[in-house]
């Protein structure tokens, strides 16, 4: 294969009336105390009233068709609406996973039944979603997970545990990935189902990460009976659903954008200007975000004209999750809370986002199992 | 890619076929019988506007061509034909002359002196092939305004400054010492000196991004046949993520290089950031780009006989023609500086003018 991406032939102000419109609305959200912008808060901003106030301007499933309770908007409309969420550090970590990946894998591999079960409520900010795939032995390895779905009578049957879950806490439904069948290749015999949460024998606990805070879960299925409709898409099926789905869940901008909300707090205070290192630090920052846009967009649009670009998704997530990184450690650099100089707010939003640093490379994926997924591309191995 | 500019590609790598480096010497100077032929083609004059002679073709036909060219290492000043001569001859409604022609922005001043015969004194540094070239085509001042001056090169007042780069292309400077020609066009009012310098540096990120991409092919070719431990090293997993690091600056350079073209085409006013940051990224890249096809390659990459070396010597020169990242990374502090530290709307909104926003008139 031939790596290769074509940067896309739209001009950067497409869209720019809902644009305005998204950024109008966050400012007046910040103005009357809805929500103060913090760097990573995709991850780490659950706030499910924020999610519905943003759902009642029609900017939560918005690809979703209308038949279910969609708003049929293109894919580019969501990416601007993206964007805009990421730069302004608003509160979407509630609705983040069942918007980015689970609506679109019910549309894709959903039943009719499920599709109206699920996505009108997606749509609504009604369903908060959670991806149960990593297990306490299967981490990089997805393929080996242990959690086993049993056929019984009238449905399935669920035993195994799930971690690093993230908004399981709050979550109305988590998608598990399982083995249901034996034999053959360790990708074939895997199958994924939607949980509806709360359920009586799924028990949710707290694993609380570095910065002290309560993002992610362990989730244990302990036989949890759940209905023959639960099942996703075809029995046998996940890995190929899983894959497809981690195109949706590495591709998009909060892969480069996370720590924006820190890099703005910063240059907003126009501290920069008068520092030629700084200023030097912050060109290569912006000529870096420029091109990784760029690239970012290319993907979105092959991903929204139907392909599975999973290794330049691969290749864009571990070029951009690099980036965000570093981003954060140019500002710490330039922003020294002991000069007594630095407003409080992005002194704040500093600490948090050092905290979370080590996360962008981990999360979706770990960056050297991306590379060995480019590789593989490249080599055709 | 569309389909015109997918047959264009094809055409021009046609031309260029035989031509492509098999090793990593020096060219022996400007390909003429090669520029005699793109010429007869109507490559070099593509992006003219047809009542110049030229093919009216757009800065996107002429980013294929340059792309291609750089790609095979062709001898040629295409890049200074087509990104730095053409938008100054089109504006002014000057034919370009017959004959290999480079161009290079200077400080270069013309003056009038008698039945529209103009003086032109100044100097030019590090022309590509300018002492092969039939002419340079240059912006000067004049004492009504801006033009563009057509300079014969062999005028017995241009003193000639010989030079090459780091790929042994030449590099010559020169000393206009009164330089009589009547090849002056006036042009409209407007930055020309420091448009050629953003055209220039569009032009050198696409080279950038068609060098980087020969290096990943030979890199790639390499690991698939060198065998070490008994398996081609493309089997090692360390190889493996070097590769995947080379292909991620690749196609880095080859996206934004891209997306300075268009930007350029539509002339918005992001045009700035989006060559600032195709030719930042790419000299920036340039260096790990080079770093891992030679480490990949080991000694045999190292030595003159294999063309590795063609791409990543013309890397390390041309990363610091038009601009180094830092003056790139300066001017887009600049840009960022102008909008009041909004770096978002900088990049979001780059083609639209912000509102209050200071924008630069004169070089
Ligand atoms: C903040 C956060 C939120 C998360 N949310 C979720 C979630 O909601 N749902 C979910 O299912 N999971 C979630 N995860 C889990 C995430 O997907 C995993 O952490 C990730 O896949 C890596 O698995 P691991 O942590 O077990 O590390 P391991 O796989 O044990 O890897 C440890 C190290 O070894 C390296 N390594 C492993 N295998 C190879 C190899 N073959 N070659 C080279 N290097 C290798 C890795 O790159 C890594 O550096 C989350 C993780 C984080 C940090």
């Amino acid at each position: 294969m031939t790596l290769r991406i074509t940067a896309v032939d739209a001009p950067p102000g497409a869209l720019h009336e809902l644009r305005l419109e998204v950024r109008e609305f966050l400012r007046r959200e910040i103005a009357a105390g809805g929500f103060e912008p913090e760097a990573d808060a995709w991850m780490s901003g659950v706030d499910p009233a924020f999610s519905r106030r943003l759902a009642g301007r029609g900017w939560v499933g918005m690809t979703v068709p209308a038949r279910y309770g969609g708003h049929g908007r293109s894919a580019l409309e969501r990416y601007v609406v993206t964007e805009e969420l990421l730069v302004a550090g608003a509160p979407v970590a509630a609705h983040w996973i069942a918007d980015r990946q689970m609506a679109p894998g019910i549309l894709r591999n959903g039943s009719e039944e499920q599709k109206h079960r699920y996505l009108p409520g997606i749509v609504r900010a009604e369903q908060f979603m959670a991806i149960g795939m990593s297990e306490p032995d299967s981490g990089s390895d997805l393929a080996s997970v242990r959690t086993r779905a049993v056929e019984v009578d009238g449905g399935w049957r669920l035993t195994g545990t799930k971690v690093w879950t993230s908004v399981a806490h709050i979550a109305t439904a988590i998608v598990v990935l399982a083995r249901t069948d034996e034999g053959g290749d360790r990708h074939s015999g895997l199958s994924q189902f939607i949980v509806d949460l709360p359920h009586p024998a799924v028990t949710i606990s707290p694993i609380i990460t570095i910065d002290g805070a309560h993002h992610f879960n362990e989730v244990v299925f302990d036989d949890a009976v759940v209905p023959q409709s639960a099942l996703l898409g075809r029995r046998g099926d996940g890995w190929r659903q899983v894959t497809a789905e981690l195109g949706n869940e590495r591709s998009g901008p909060e892969r480069f954008l996370s720590a924006l909300p820190l890099l703005l707090a910063w240059t907003r205070t126009g501290a920069f200007a008068d520092d030629p290192l700084a200023r030097a630090d912050l060109g290569r920052l912006v000529s870096r975000l420029t091109a990784l846009r760029q690239l970012s967009l290319a993907v979105a649009e092959r991903l929204s004209a139907g392909e599975n670009p999973a290794v330049e998704a691969a290749l864009v997530k571990d070029l951009g999750t690099a980036f965000e990184g570093e981003m954060v450690d140019v500002v710490r650099r330039h922003v020294d809370p002991a000069s007594g100089a630095v407003p409080e707010q992005l002194a704040a939003m500093l600490a948090k986002a050092v905290l979370h640093v080590p996360a962008f490379t981990l999360r979706g994926g770990t960056n050297e199992v991306l590379r060995s997924i480019v590789a593989k591309g490249l080599t055709g191995r | 890619m569309s389909d015109h500019l997918e047959d264009l590609a094809e055409a021009v790598r046609g031309v260029l076929s035989s031509r492509r480096p098999v090793d990593a010497t020096a060219p022996a100077g400007l390909d003429t019988a090669l520029w005699k032929e793109l010429e007869q083609l109507g490559f070099t004059s593509l992006a003219l506007p047809e009542e110049l002679g030229g093919g009216g073709g757009t800065v996107r036909d002429a980013a294929v061509l340059v792309r291609e060219a750089a790609s095979a290492c062709a001898a040629v000043p295409v890049a200074e034909a087509a990104f730095v001569a053409a938008p100054m001859l089109a504006a002014a409604g000057a034919r370009p002359p017959n004959g290999p022609l480079t161009a290079a922005p200077g400080d270069l001043y013309a003056e009038p002196v008698h039945g529209g015969t103009w003086r032109i004194t100044g100097s030019l540094s590090r022309v590509p092939w300018l002492r092969s070239a039939g002419h340079v085509v240059t912006p000067v001042t004049t004492p009504d305004g801006p033009a563009v001056a057509v300079v014969p090169v062999g005028h017995r007042l241009l003193r000639l400054v010989e030079g090459t780069d780091l790929a042994g292309e030449q590099r010559d400077g020169a000393v206009l010492e009164g330089v009589e020609t009547d090849q002056v066009f006036p042009l409209p009012a407007g930055t020309w000196r420091r448009d050629a310098e953003l055209y220039g540096a569009a032009a050198r990120a696409l080279q950038m991004a068609g060098a980087a991409r020969g290096v990943l092919e030979a890199t790639l070719r390499h690991v698939g046949e060198r065998v070490q431990f008994g398996r081609p090293l493309v089997r090692f997993q360390a190889v493996q993520h070097q590769l995947a690091a080379l292909a991620a600056d690749v196609v880095t350079v080859e996206v934004s290089a891209d997306a300075a073209i268009l930007a350029l085409l539509r002339t918005g006013y992001d045009r700035e950031l989006m060559v600032a940051s195709a030719k930042a990224e790419a000299s920036a890249l340039a260096r790990s780009v080079a770093a891992v096809g030679h480490q990949l390659h080991g000694a045999i990459g190292f030595t003159m006989e294999h063309r590795l070396g063609a791409y990543t010597r013309r890397l390390w020169s041309w990363r610091d023609e038009y601009g180094n990242e830092l003056y790139w990374h300066r001017r887009i502090a600049e840009l960022v500086a102008d909008r009041g530290g909004d770096v978002w709307g900088l990049v979001a909104d780059a083609d639209r003018r912000p509102e209050g926003a200071q924008v630069h008139v004169g070089d």
